[in-house]
């Protein structure tokens, strides 16, 4: 916004051998759009294990039903997201929407859960693409669960996929 | 008399056309007078969020050579369940669900508000929507691993249901068997030689059964899981492995010695794709995804041959006859995309490198098709990344934004006939009643297909008037238009949009004056514009130069107001005024002039061109310049170099390129860094106000435009002052009453000097 009283910049000025300053403005004007301090960097004290343990849980959940090879991949991404975790390789936002996409899970959120995880794919592709499909695999065959609630969304449950018996055949 | 700009408003918002006349000349004669043709701007599926789809079938005329659906245009006899159809007069009876009706009891199709309505319905079995990656790996290994991850991200935007498909290739071509467990195996091909689409079924153990021959119905992964299901599998079932596959490829692993190029077998690989979906699945959507880095230099469709020191073809070597690669390969392009189309698939390409990638021999694929263009210097850019992300974008309502197979069908009156369409698709050869013989554009045909398309896809169609000039047309009467789209919805849901419109006919001898006031300027620009650009695909540049000078003449003859010899009496109407400078931007723009740009950008440029809808189009021809400074707030300014001033910050937006261009003051301050003293702290707000500005553009528009930020001096303030008006250069420094503003070194002439010819030819009893 521009200083309401300052005075015109003279066109016909002589070249700025001596470069006047910029008109002063009020001071402490109203703030624009200032980068607010990222929520996500003041609490970043999530600890591997609230993230971790859930997601182990549902895949235990899920071994009963669902083809031994897809859990053990699922289980191996675990692994890797547990030591890059530990080694301390992943952001804070990645942690923090990690914890928020676990929560989701636990509620049977399935679609929030699926958003946040597209939204991780998308912003940090490169911290999350050796495990991230694993977990969006886990969400994905957690609501495909004989006894899961359906979503509080209008997302009507899904149909228990041909594909997965195919799936047994082989 | 109501403003046109408001009823020209409303009917864009409802129904999705722009038309170049909004009250029609009555007879063919006097309507090539007009010298602009009756032609429309349709964007089939113009987001509606206001339009609830409703889940019947449409009605349609009973008459089998008209078959236009029932509209509000249509006479209803309630008490008789009869309607007669405007298109052809014929009574239909209603069908038996419509026994209810009444004149307060109607359905949705017959209510004016309604002009523009979409039908879901049930037609066979929803087949899947399939993404094929074509991947090559001749790229630098930082850019390859872009790119990996780039891919990797996009099978979680996916559509869930949807089937995916890996080919990579470099010297060789390899096809990725996709499955769920144990090796992964491949399908190698020598990217030298060409193979017919049953050689590559036949290879890849895609051959038909005998008995879903006879059955004749498209393969579906549950029924013949043995058959199709190898190369493209659901997302859902393998993103996992797919994941580590991407994750896996390397460099294309034959070396590429000094001064050479890596070889690449663009056109095989290309090749295979196609015949593979065309074995598999022909007739659902499906997208061919090309990721290439650099020209196809191996096999048919080479654009360049491997050797460094051999430039790739410019326009001056086309001109001269120089570009030895390029007749036979668009031809290999051009043949491809016909049988893509054919089949109902698209081609995108992402063309990411610094050097040309051969989209000039190539962009049949995109255009035929409806696929994407996106041309990047890497696949490690945000240009790049964010773009493609894009692609997978949401309307406001959760679903995605992109649709397929849709078959455009346009219905007239008979007063008027179709003489064709530009834009994204090819013809269908429907003849009829509506098709005129002269073609303008795509014609010969009332029907197109589109590929591929999505809300803001927009095409332009253009009519003939024929009825005769002795035919008087009854006063008050109205000639009509039905587009009818029938598409694959990314649901896989078929859809049917059906928007009808109708205008007034005017006897141009008694009522110009309407005709006049009804007269779409900047529809018509945007129409005439993409006739020249269409043109300029077959003829050389200066004859299209010449023609629209021609037809701009013709139109200022027949409208502006003047006395004869006088060019000091010219003047346009209001509905005229900004015509001319439209066409004099449009003669200067990248889509007519390629001198200063490669052939492939000048098919970058000219695909995206073709298909946008009208308001992009304009900033395209004219880009909006606007101006940052303390004497006031933001506010769009004249694209002039009058404009151009020590003491502000511009905005230029092109479409292409989003500029933020520094004046000499302005720099010389933050050079200084007075925006980093905090009793200075407006002049960091002046300078971060354009900057979220563009940050709005860039992050919404797709493609995502170039970002430039230069200032006075800096070699990149080219792009803007190659942009605006040349009002004061070297040659008028002197002239009268010049406003300061910097004068651009040029010998283009400027907007006045053009005008000044304009008005003196139009007024010149000579011509």
């Amino acid at each position: 916004p521009p200083a309401p009283g300052s005075a015109p910049a003279d066109p016909s000025a002589p070249p700025p051998r001596a470069l006047g300053p910029p008109p002063l403005g009020p001071v402490g004007a109203a703030p624009r759009a200032e980068a607010r301090p990222c929520p996500e960097e003041r609490e970043c004290s999530v600890s591997a294990d609230t993230v971790l343990a859930p997601l182990r849980a549902a895949l235990d959940s899920c071994r009963p039903s669902v083809q031994k090879q897809v859990c053990n991949d699922i289980g191996r991404r675990l692994t890797v997201l547990e030591e890059a975790w530990a080694q301390g390789k992943l952001s804070a936002p990645v942690r923090k929407r990690m914890s928020l996409l676990v929560q989701e899970l636990q509620q049977q959120h399935w679609d929030a859960a699926d958003e946040i995880h597209r939204s991780l794919m998308v912003d940090h592709v490169n911290e999350v693409s050796q495990w991230m499909v694993g977990v969006k695999r886990l969400i994905a065959e957690t609501r495909n669960l004989p006894d899961a609630a359906t979503d509080g969304s209008a997302e009507p449950e899904p149909e228990p996929k041909t594909e997965t018996k195919s799936g047994q055949e082989e | 008399m109501a403003t046109y700009l408001e009823f020209i408003q409303q009917n864009e918002e409802r129904d999705g056309v722009r038309f170049s006349w909004n009250v029609w000349p009555s007879s063919r004669l006097e309507a090539t007078r007009m010298v602009v043709p009756l032609a429309c701007l349709l964007t089939p599926l113009k987001e509606r969020l206001d339009l609830p789809p409703v889940q019947y079938e449409p009605v349609l005329c009973s008459r089998p050579t008209c078959k236009a659906v029932l509209n509000p245009l249509c006479q209803v006899d309630y008490r008789a369940k009869l309607w007669a159809c405007n298109f052809c007069f014929q009574r239909n009876q209603f069908p038996p669900a419509y026994a209810g009706i009444s004149e307060v009891n109607q359905p949705a199709e017959l209510m004016p508000q309604f002009s523009t309505i979409e039908y879901i319905v049930q037609r066979g079995p929803q087949t899947p929507l399939i993404f094929l990656y074509v991947v090559d790996t001749c790229l630098e290994e930082e850019d390859l691993q872009a790119l990996k991850e780039s891919l990797q991200m996009s099978l979680s935007l996916l559509p869930a249901s949807a089937l995916v498909g890996l080919i990579t290739f470099g010297r060789m071509v390899q096809v990725h068997e996709l499955s769920s467990e144990g090796i992964s195996k491949s399908y190698v091909f020598r990217g030298t030689k060409d193979l017919t689409a049953k050689q590559i079924q036949d290879m890849l153990g895609l051959s038909r059964s005998a008995i879903s021959m006879q059955q004749g119905r498209p393969l579906q992964t549950p029924e013949q899981p043995a058959i199709s299901s190898r190369f493209l599998q659901p997302v859902h079932k393998i993103d996992m492995n797919l994941t580590d596959l991407l994750g896996e490829l390397q460099r294309d692993p034959w070396p590429v010695t000094q001064g050479k190029r890596p070889l690449r077998s663009t056109g095989v690989a290309l090749s295979i794709a196609v015949g593979l979906l065309e074995g598999t699945f022909p007739n659902t959507g499906a997208r061919i995804m090309l990721f290439t880095g650099g020209p196809p230099t191996q096999g048919p469709g080479m654009v360049v041959g491997d050797e460094l020191k051999t430039p790739i073809r410019s326009w001056h070597d086309i001109e001269k006859d120089n570009a030895r690669f390029m007749k036979k390969a668009t031809k290999h392009y051009e043949t491809l995309a016909n049988r893509t189309a054919a089949n109902g698939h698209c081609i995108d390409i992402y063309a990411c490198a610094l050097d040309q990638t051969g989209l000039l021999e190539m962009k049949c694929c995109a255009n035929l098709t409806g696929g994407h263009m996106v041309m990047g210097d890497s696949f490690n850019t945000s240009l790049f990344k964010q773009t493609f992300q894009r692609v997978f974008n949401k309307g406001y309502n959760g679903e995605f934004r992109m649709a397929f197979g849709a078959n455009l069908d346009v219905k007239t009156s008979r007063e008027l006939k179709i003489a064709g369409a530009i834009g994204p698709c090819i013809s269908l050869n429907a003849k009829g009643p509506c098709v005129s013989e002269n073609e303008l554009g795509i014609g010969g045909t009332s029907q197109w297909k589109i590929c591929s398309l999505d809300p803001s896809t927009t095409l332009a169609i253009y009519f003939e008037v024929v009825n005769q000039h002795n035919a008087p047309i009854p006063q008050g009467s109205r000639g009509a238009v039905q587009f009818v789209t029938q598409y694959q919805h990314s649901s896989m849901e078929k859809r049917i949009r059906v928007t009808t419109v109708a205008r007034n006919w005017a006897d141009a001898q008694s009522q110009l004056q309407h005709i006049e006031a009804a007269f779409d300027q900047e529809a018509a620009a945007v129409l005439m514009a993409r006739l020249g650009v269409y043109r300029a695909e077959s003829e050389e540049g200066p004859d299209v130069l010449r023609w629209l000078d021609r037809q701009l003449i013709r139109l200022c003859q027949k409208f502006g107001q003047y006395n004869k010899d006088d060019p000091n009496s010219f003047r346009l109407s209001e509905s005229f005024s900004l015509y001319p400078q439209f066409m004099f931007h449009l003669r200067r723009s990248p889509f007519l002039q390629v001198f200063n740009n490669s052939p492939d950008e000048s098919s970058y440029y000219r695909h995206h061109f073709a298909r946008q809808d009208l308001t992009q189009s304009l900033i395209m021809i004219q880009p909006i310049l606007y101006a940052y400074s303390f004497h006031g707030p933001p506010e769009p300014v004249l694209l002039d170099s009058s404009s151009i001033l020590p003491d502000r910050i511009l905005l230029m937006d092109t479409f292409f390129q989003i500029v933020i261009y520094l004046g000499e003051t302005i720099a010389q301050w933050q050079k200084a860094g007075y925006q980093d003293m905090p009793e200075y702290e407006n002049f960091k707000h002046l300078l971060q106000a354009p900057l979220d500005d563009a940050q709005e553009i860039l992050q919404t528009r797709f493609p995502m435009p170039r970002y430039i930020h230069t200032e006075h001096g800096g070699s990149q303030a080219r792009f803007l002052l190659s942009k605006v008006n040349p009002s004061q250069t070297h040659n008028n420094l002197y002239a009268w009453g010049q406003e300061s503003g910097a004068p651009i070194l040029t010998d283009d002439v400027s907007l006045q000097v053009f005008m000044d010819h304009l008005k003196k030819l139009a007024v010149s009893s000579a011509s």
